[in-house]
């Protein structure tokens, strides 16, 4: 096991000529929570997708627990210890709270389609077991024993979905944790109850990088924060000295100045 | 040789009616996004409101045919209006809008056939029977006729089009609706007479080989689906990709009756048509339809 | 979780007192086929409710589970019902051959990929000569089998498809509320965050053809061996479109739906039949009528009035497709 969960190899992803990630290159150390900011349009979320594998890299290499994931497809990874959450709640609407968090366990079990048609006992063992475990992580986030289990994903409030989504990055069993603006929506109640539940997810071992807009929840939480400006990587650190960064403030102001 | 030359020119013609059908599935995909079922019946229906003008009515030949077409552009604007509209005014997903223009295709086939009847009629042909020599081939002017009229309609397509400031409507209206109903264009109008056009197509379609296969309620359906291979085969959405696609599926039709067996056309064409949208749905069409 | 129990066991009971109470042998037959197509619809609504993608070769699986299971028991001494189950099997993996390619498409072009896989089988079963009888297909075709007991009689026949009605029923219910049904769900509701969680887009879709191949397969063997004929034109796109219309009219990815619009549009066309021609011009407008007024269906509609939102998981899978 290497120290660092993630690695990030000088990676660029370029659309059509438009280059969203320049050269980017940092680490998530293991057992961190390892914050991602920068105005909008940084190429934040490209980051997470190319993380995720919903995009490829144009150049560089992911490397995730030392090995290298680069050319994995979307689905292996998650087998392989990333899990992640979406800027745009995508949640299976359709489906029961639970059922959501028992998707998520997908890549940790395996019925198939013999197995489900004719309930044979493994088959039903591990559904047993997918559920016990799904409503372990509803009440380790805080959405057990309220009734909410039955009820369809689609249903529930906005602050409930982001956080039903993390129960679903959990369930399977993640190494590092991938949240795109968890807290976008929430109340402020809502915020220190998802800030409670990121540390102890950290504590429980599992990595966090977390692209957020809210700076005093990040502050509050993170080890390290690593600043992107226009797709290139301009600061890292403790969130202290990433605070007091010129190049940070002036990334900032710029396009504070810019939105005036 | 001979025979060769014999059957690329019947190639020739079912491959005309097949692009004239797949022109209107091309216009339609492009305007409104869709797929419909109803263009063999469509055509199947030109087919018999020519031929009650033209036999039943007496009326000459030219006046049938822009009679027909009138109709037949009539009835596309209507299905437009009466069917899609509201269906995609009510947020329907594709496959609602799919099966309901099946839906449509079933009542018009039963719709003819309560009109006409189930048998079959025969649609006399304007111009001399007599096949024509030309070399050592002979050739019935009728299908030349239906190669010239697909021709003169694809480049009149292209005119109206590029050139006209209706075909300039069309094609806004297609392109942005919203572009184009900020900048004043009417659009439901529009996209209504895309419908028209396109279903005009296929019911000339149907008229113009009415005198070589003959006119029954049954003839839309295989003829409407061989239209969509030729409008996928070809590029979908594109018009002159439809032609080719048409004159392919009419080529790979009668050269499979001829060599093999006219048993296994259709088999033939369908796994030609299977062929393509799995090997090369990148490269002979638009990258909308796959999944990634 | 036992009012569910008891509703399952009223509707076994009801339907199982029908022959009792029917008034001839031919509403019997009209009762084993409303049975034979539920079974071909529960296929239908794995690939069409719950895992979202459209088909319309349905009529291809119940061709060559019909043929398959016709011909091996008129030319082999292989036990009836075991010809069913391998009609079902050979299916199944034709259903997962062609998928494999298939379902990379989407929308209307997966439309025309069903459906030219659908008109292919029908046309190889008219043009396969001897050995398919082409137009005139294949008579004589036995009766199933058991332990010396013959389903002659539409009576025995109604019971011996009952009880396979419940069997795969049960299977269906079984597997949508399993791993690989919540996966169907999932690429329906979400196919980006599905992936993103481990489940093999592509695989799923495969998956979900593959279990329609063996119900459509299934319930075609069932049928050849009901009416002891079968000829291709049964097996034309029109059944395909009229088995999508049962199970959209009763309301996709739900339990009931597809049971409640395979005896309503059964039933309907029993009623119809008087006015011949008609019948079909009817039957034409009705889909048009319910894609525009209801495209939920029935069970949709009932699930958003009266709304079973608290459907509990792993008991009902939640109705309706959205949006």
């Amino acid at each position: 096991m290497s120290e660092n969960i993630l690695e990030i190899r000088d990676v660029t992803k370029s659309f059509a000529g438009l280059t969203a990630v320049k050269n980017c290159t940092f680490s998530v150390r293991a057992g961190d929570i390892h914050a991602l900011i920068g105005p909008n349009g940084a190429g934040k979320t490209t980051m997470f997708n190319m993380i995720g594998g919903a995009l490829k890299v144009t150049s560089g290499a992911i490397v995730l627990n030392g090995d290298d994931i680069t050319g994995a497809a979307e689905h292996e990874r998650v087998y392989r210890g990333i899990a992640r959450t979406y800027q745009l709640i995508s949640l299976f609407n359709e489906m029961s709270v639970i059922e959501n968090v028992m998707s998520g366990r997908y890549c940790r079990t395996r019925a198939g389609v013999v197995g489900g048609l004719l309930n044979l006992p493994w088959a039903t063992r591990e559904a047993r077991e997918t559920r016990d475990k799904a409503r372990e992580i509803l009440d380790l986030v805080g959405l057990g024993n309220k009734g909410l289990e039955p009820q369809l994903a689609g249903s529930l409030s906005y602050g409930e979905q982001r956080v039903l989504e993390i129960a679903r990055a959990l369930a399977s069993e993640p190494k590092i944790l991938l949240l795109d603006e968890p807290a976008a929506g929430m109340n402020p109640t809502e915020k220190v109850r998802l800030a409670e539940l990121l540390v102890k997810v950290r504590d429980m071992g599992i990595s966090i990088l977390i692209v957020e807009h809210d700076m005093r929840l990040i502050m509050g939480i993170a080890d390290v924060v690593t600043v992107l400006d226009h797709g290139v990587r301009i600061a890292e650190g403790a969130p202290e000295t990433v605070q007091k960064d010129p190049l940070v403030l002036a990334a900032y102001l710029g396009s504070a100045a810019a939105h005036a | 040789m001979q025979l060769f030359l014999q059957m690329v020119m019947g190639g020739l013609t079912v491959g005309a009616v097949y692009a004239l059908l797949g022109m209107g599935y091309s216009l339609i995909y492009r305007a409104s996004g869709l797929l419909t079922f109803a263009q063999g019946e469509y055509f199947m229906l030109g087919a018999f409101v020519g031929l009650t003008f033209f036999v039943n009515m007496g009326l000459p030949f030219p006046l049938v045919l822009i009679l027909t077409t009138a109709v037949m552009v009539a009835i596309g604007f209507l299905s437009e209006k009466v069917i899609i509209t509201p269906l995609i005014s009510r947020g329907s997903k594709p496959i609602h809008i799919v099966l309901a223009t099946i839906g449509l295709a079933i009542f018009l086939q039963n719709l003819a056939m309560l009109v006409w009847g189930s048998r079959a009629f025969t649609m006399p042909t304007i111009f001399d029977d007599m096949p024509v020599f030309i070399g050592s081939v002979f050739i019935i002017p009728q299908n030349i006729a239906i190669v010239i009229a697909m021709l003169v309609l694809m480049g009149g397509l292209h005119l109206f089009m590029n050139k006209s400031r209706a075909g300039l409507m069309l094609r806004a209206a297609a392109q942005d609706r919203m572009a184009a109903s900020i900048v004043g264009i009417n659009v439901p109008l529009a996209i209504g007479l895309t419908w028209g056009i396109s279903v005009g197509l296929a019911g000339l379609a149907g008229l113009l080989i009415a005198p070589v296969h003959g006119v029954h309620a049954h003839m839309g359906l295989l003829v409407g689906l061989k239209g969509f291979a030729a409008a996928v085969i070809g590029g979908y959405g594109s018009i002159y990709g439809a032609v080719i696609g048409g004159i392919l599926v009419g080529l790979v039709e009668t050269f499979t009756s001829g060599y093999i067996s006219s048993n296994f056309k259709d088999v033939v064409v369908f796994a030609f048509l299977l062929l393509v949208l799995f090997l090369k749905p990148e490269g002979l069409i638009r990258s909308e339809q796959i999944d990634k | 979780m036992n009012s569910r129990l008891l509703v399952y066991a009223l509707a076994i009971a009801a339907a199982a007192l029908v022959p009792v109470f029917a008034g001839n042998d031919y509403i019997i037959l009209i009762c084993c086929l409303i049975g034979i197509y539920i079974i071909v619809n529960t296929g239908l609504d794995m690939v069409y409710g719950y895992s979202g993608q459209i088909t319309l070769g349905q009529a291809g699986f119940y061709a060559i589970g019909a043929y398959t299971s016709a011909l091996l028991s008129i030319n082999t001494d292989i036990p009836v019902l075991l010809c069913v189950l391998i009609a079902g099997l050979l299916s199944s993996v034709i259903g997962m051959i062609v998928a494999f390619p298939a379902v990379k498409l989407v929308h209307h072009f997966l439309a025309m990929v069903t459906i030219g896989f659908g008109e292919i089988i029908r046309l190889l079963a008219l043009n396969g000569g001897h050995f398919t009888g082409g137009v005139e297909g294949i008579s004589n075709i036995p009766k199933p089998e058991l332990f010396g007991f013959v389903f002659a009689d539409v009576h025995s026949y109604f019971y011996l498809v009952l009880v396979l009605v419940v069997l795969l029923l049960w299977g269906k219910q079984n597997l949508v509320t399993s791993r690989i049904g919540r996966s169907f769900r999932a690429i329906r509701d979400n196919s980006g965050a599905a992936s993103a969680f481990g489940i093999n887009v592509h695989h799923t879709k495969v998956a979900a053809f593959t279990v329609e191949g063996f119900f459509g397969g299934v319930g075609g063997a069932l049928y050849a061996h009901l009416v002891g004929f079968i000829s291709p034109e049964t097996f034309s796109l029109t059944q395909s479109v009229l088995f999508l219309t049962m199970v959209l009219l009763g309301g996709a990815g739900t339990f009931w739906g597809p049971i409640i619009g395979t005896i309503l549009i059964t039933i309907l066309f029993e009623l119809l039949q008087p006015f011949g021609q008609m019948q079909m011009a009817i039957y034409g407008l009705i889909i048009i009528g319910v894609m525009l007024f209801m495209p939920k269906g029935i069970m949709g509609m009932v699930n958003s009035r009266w709304g079973s939102r608290g459907a509990p998981a792993g008991q009902l899978a939640p109705s309706g497709r959205s949006h």
